[in-house]
């Protein structure tokens, strides 16, 4: 298990691998009998996996007068970073009302997640000066946000992002993990 | 003008030194632990924001 190396340098735009905290998700919008009801989630560390191409060429569109708004991003994936210690015990989510299955920390199991031979989780473990706890990245619960709202968020919230190697290994994995097929059990 | 024999400037000759000031040692050493700020502690958290849409109407 490597330990991921990161940068600190926060920049002007929105990058892949960037960390940011208290990033809200609006789970739903609804109006009833005139009272409007607005439910956010508020994760204390996300990962951005949106591809570094995408946005850097959504932060010059945005800034150049450009004949078109073509390459402007309707929103910006990200996905949560859980506490690993949480994710053992599957209690995660617990502020939501939602449980998980526990990843046992020791044994293979616990090997698997942390040497990222699970598809679907991505373990994270930061060298010293590093100010983030180990963490694991849960491909399945990815979730969009509007690039504006990230960049303010950006200025006050930005903890560090992830290095290139790291970066590009964490983006493959996704990217496999969304395109992975899920055979039936019962084939004739 | 450095000196014929050696080469060095009078003011060496001379036992010029130059001292670098030292940072004056506060006089009771604080020992209090500066606390490590880690982020990831926490879990996610859901706020549900409700507001009466006939009240802000004109």
């Amino acid at each position: 298990m490597q330990l991921t190396k990161t940068r600190r340098h926060r920049g002007p735009r929105i990058c892949q691998g960037d960390i940011l905290r208290d990033v809200e998700f609006i789970e739903y919008v609804s109006e009833r009998l005139g009272v409007l009801e607005v439910s956010r989630i508020v994760f204390p560390l996300a990962m951005v996996l949106t591809q570094d191409c995408d946005l850097e060429q959504d932060y010059n569109f945005r800034r150049t007068r450009k004949a078109t708004q073509d390459k402007w991003l309707i929103s910006v994936l990200l996905a949560p970073m859980y506490n690993a210690e949480h994710v053992y015990r599957g209690e995660h989510l617990s502020e939501l009302g939602i449980s998980m299955e526990p990843v046992p920390r020791g044994g293979n199991t616990g090997n698997f997640l942390r040497n990222n031979e699970r598809p679907r989780y991505h373990y994270l473990e930061f060298p010293p000066g590093v100010p983030v706890i180990p963490s694991v990245v849960d491909f399945k619960h990815y979730f969009s946000a509007n690039v504006e709202y990230l960049r303010q968020l950006k200025r006050t919230k930005f903890v560090c992002r992830i290095s290139e190697l790291f970066r590009e290994d964490l983006a493959l994995r996704f990217a496999n993990y969304l395109a992975r097929i899920g055979l039936p059990e019962d084939t004739p | 003008m450095p000196d014929e024999a050696s080469g060095m400037s009078p003011e060496y000759l001379a036992g010029a030194t130059q001292t670098t000031p030292t940072a004056a040692k506060p006089a009771i050493e604080d020992t209090t632990p500066v606390e490590e700020v880690r982020y990831g502690l926490a879990k996610p958290r859901r706020i549900v924001t409700r507001a009466n849409l006939a009240a802000n109407k004109d």
